[in-house]
């Protein structure tokens, strides 16, 4: 395998002004040398530094639902986002807000019947998912899209070894004899720090702690090296200090790669520490969009407010009771007329519940959005 | 408040693993090495530890839900692995368990009024009658309405289930509660309900708890002593504040460092020790210290022979930890 830098031109029909830069910018291209007939199945674009903020995903009204029992369930119901090259954006939200619903319609791996994308478009750097077949999106899945899930031992197939599941990957989309592909899933594992990577190719999941059975997860997601990785709840299986070694990895893998990440989470401990961007989300809706370090500062909408406050935090005397956001997420089936966290709200008024308030950009910040009528000053 | 509720002295609890032909006992997990402590009436002692430390063996150890190979427990003066089944069973009414999986831990069969109630039937307290309307004051003490009791549990979120969870456990009026990871299962938001509940409930009955959890900022929240298990011993206990300001033992070191703080700016100056590693099987634990396969600080003594908890202020307060370099 060689690695070659060589001029390309840039991601095809790219709408964004903030791509348009990046056009004549080179890429580096991996390339299987010497075989130049499967160099196009083969050549894997890695951004460069300069791109850092290029979108490389936009999702736009994008709308889940999902029909249970004759009814109709909006899970996420219009939300748009932008994720940036080389920056980690979190999707932060209670369960049932949407969050992985969110993701995995971006993999368009939401499972139809009984849900379905009804609508919005899902611009992945410039291309609708959602409007190409099925074929072309699988090679898209795994090569420039990657995914890690929440459970590594039910996302790993327990009948096959760790080599046979890490190969398919490139069996899939790269057509490398055996023996490349062994060396590079070595190398791979080396990567996520598996100690001996040598004799854990020949192991079978169940064979590997908890920890290192998400280390091959990454492993295999980063195999093509993909533009976008998306983290469905990485840790969240996971006990705290091998937590933070697989965040560690993490933001490594990113200062590395460049690649652009969406971690799905529900802990603002792991947000603080690894995103840059944050989406708040609550019953299917985007409520509040920041960088990391404005949200925990300054939180505008009341529901992220609320979020922040009702978490113990280490080292603060208890000073009476933990605040709470009392009652619960309304229905889904039958969401709730304005504004959907109206009734938990406390500076919810006349207007909050007859009209839902949309995401709009904050007067006076750059990039901020709230979905609020009375915003936190 | 000097007052002992419970004293557990040298636990030891090992589960069997079979196999092979015949079924044959092929190894042993240690779940539990020689737990000892103490616990005040009206206090809390918060565990944690990581997954397989044996925090949830050993709650279910002291309501002799699992019988102990070898040590003793003694609650208000009762020998709880020495008593005939009617005084167990007596004892129980003063010691109850609230489950982590709020899904799991209550009968979908059953209406949520049989549910709280049960306990009430079985140690046969009072009348059908009186009952009944002890039922709906425990319900209305975990804020939930009257309606409920005829309802099943798969109508309930989460966070209400974990009430019915709690109600439960208060309708005998115990004297401790064992919660093994009560919030774990549950959203921030509601989290938050539950624990401030299980506090209030605690000021008003003076309930002794053995909060289970790991998350440590919840459970610096909860407690007022808390004790740090590894692979089965005690490796600190001491009062909140010394644990939390002074941790002494390498482990409780990183595994303070090593939870995520929601303080973006902190990201960068905080100083982490990332621990190698994973915890070592209990089946074939190391020996000498536990931990020194990941220690730090470990030295040839930390392989060979097991450091014993002991005072580290010698000031009179409880802070106790094993180690040989703390």
């Amino acid at each position: 395998m060689t690695i070659m830098q060589q001029q390309e031109p840039a991601i095809p029909n790219s709408h964004s002004a903030e791509c348009n830069a990046i056009k004549h910018e080179g890429f580096h291209v991996w390339r299987h040398a010497p075989d130049s007939t499967r160099a196009d199945t083969v050549q894997k674009l890695i951004p460069k530094r300069e791109e850092k903020h290029c979108l490389v995903l936009q999702v736009r009204n994008l709308k889940v639902e999902f029909t249970i029992e004759g009814r109709r369930l909006t899970a996420v119901s219009g939300t748009s986002f932008d994720v940036k090259a080389g920056r980690t954006t979190g999707l932060v939200g209670e369960s049932g807000c949407g969050k992985s619903a969110s993701a995995f319609a971006v993999m368009r791996l939401i499972p139809t019947p009984p849900g379905e994308i009804t609508g919005g478009e899902i611009l992945f750097k410039g291309r609708d998912l959602l409007k190409i077949p099925i074929e072309e999106m699988r090679l898209v899945r795994g090569k420039e899209i990657a995914m890690i899930f929440q459970e590594p031992m039910t996302a790993l197939n327990p009948v096959y070894t760790i080599e046979h599941q890490m190969a398919e990957v490139y069996r899939l989309h790269c057509k490398y004899p055996m023996d490349e592909i062994r060396e590079r899933s070595v190398k791979m594992l080396e990567r996520v720090g598996i100690p001996e990577p040598q004799g854990r190719l020949k192991d079978y999941p169940h064979q590997l702690s908890g920890g290192q059975r998400q280390r091959v997860m990454i492993a295999m997601a980063l195999s093509l090296s993909p533009c976008l990785l998306i983290a469905d709840e990485p840790t969240t299986a996971l006990d705290v200090t091998i937590q933070a070694q697989i965040l560690e990895l993490m933001c490594r893998l990113k200062e590395e790669g460049g690649m652009a990440t969406v971690l799905i989470t529900h802990d603002l401990g792991v947000v603080a520490e690894t995103c840059d961007d944050v989406v708040v989300m609550y019953a299917g809706e985007i409520l509040e969009t920041a960088s990391v370090y404005e949200i925990f500062k300054h939180p505008l909408h009341p529901y992220t407010k609320g979020l922040m406050d009702c978490i113990p935090r280490m080292g603060r005397t208890r000073e009476g009771p933990l605040s709470t956001i009392e009652g619960m997420v309304p229905d889904l089936f039958n969401p709730p007329q304005g504004c959907r966290f109206a009734d938990r709200c406390f500076k919810c008024q006349a207007l909050c519940r007859q009209t839902e308030p949309e995401l709009k950009t904050v007067v006076g910040s750059d990039k901020r959005q709230v979905a609020c009528w009375f915003p936190l000053e | 408040m000097n007052d002992i509720i419970l004293t557990a002295s040298n636990l030891k609890k090992t589960f069997p693993i079979h196999g092979g032909i015949f079924y044959r006992k092929i190894a042993r997990v240690n779940a539990l090495n020689g737990v000892s402590f103490s616990l005040k009436r009206g206090r809390t002692l918060g565990v944690v530890g990581e997954s397989g430390c044996g925090k949830s063996t050993l709650g279910k150890t002291l309501l002799r839900l699992y019988e102990p190979d070898s040590g003793g427990a003694v609650f208000e003066g009762r020998d709880v692995f020495s008593l005939k089944p009617d005084a167990l069973l007596k004892l129980r009414q003063d010691m109850q368990m609230i489950f982590q999986d709020p899904y799991a831990s209550l009968n979908p069969r059953m209406t949520v009024g049989s549910i709280i109630g049960e306990p009430l039937n079985i140690h046969r307290i009072g009348t059908r009658e009186d009952r009944k309307k002890k039922v709906e004051a425990i319900l209305a003490i975990v804020g939930m309405r009257k309606e409920a009791l005829s309802r099943y549990p798969h109508e309930f979120s989460g966070g209400q289930r974990q009430r019915i969870g709690i109600a439960r456990a208060l309708a005998l009026r115990p004297k401790l509660i064992i919660a093994d990871e009560p919030v774990s299962a549950l959203d921030v938001s509601i989290q938050s309900q539950i624990i401030n509940l299980m506090i209030e409930l605690q000021r008003e009955f003076g309930i002794t708890y053995i909060f289970i959890a790991h998350n440590l900022a919840v459970v610096e929240y909860v407690s007022d002593e808390v004790a740090v298990m590894y692979l089965g011993h005690i490796v600190e206990i001491a009062e909140k504040r010394a644990l939390f300001n002074r941790p002494s033992h390498p482990y409780t070191l990183s595994l303070l460092s090593a939870i995520p703080v929601p303080e973006p700016d902190l990201k960068n100056s905080r100083e982490r020790i990332i621990l190698k590693g994973d915890v070592p099987s209990p089946i074939h634990p190391p020996s000498g210290c536990p931990f020194h396969p990941r220690c730090f600080k470990a030295t040839e003594e930390c392989r060979h022979a097991m450091p014993v908890l002991d005072d580290v202020a010698g000031d009179g307060a409880l802070h106790k930890v094993a180690c040989f370099n703390r």
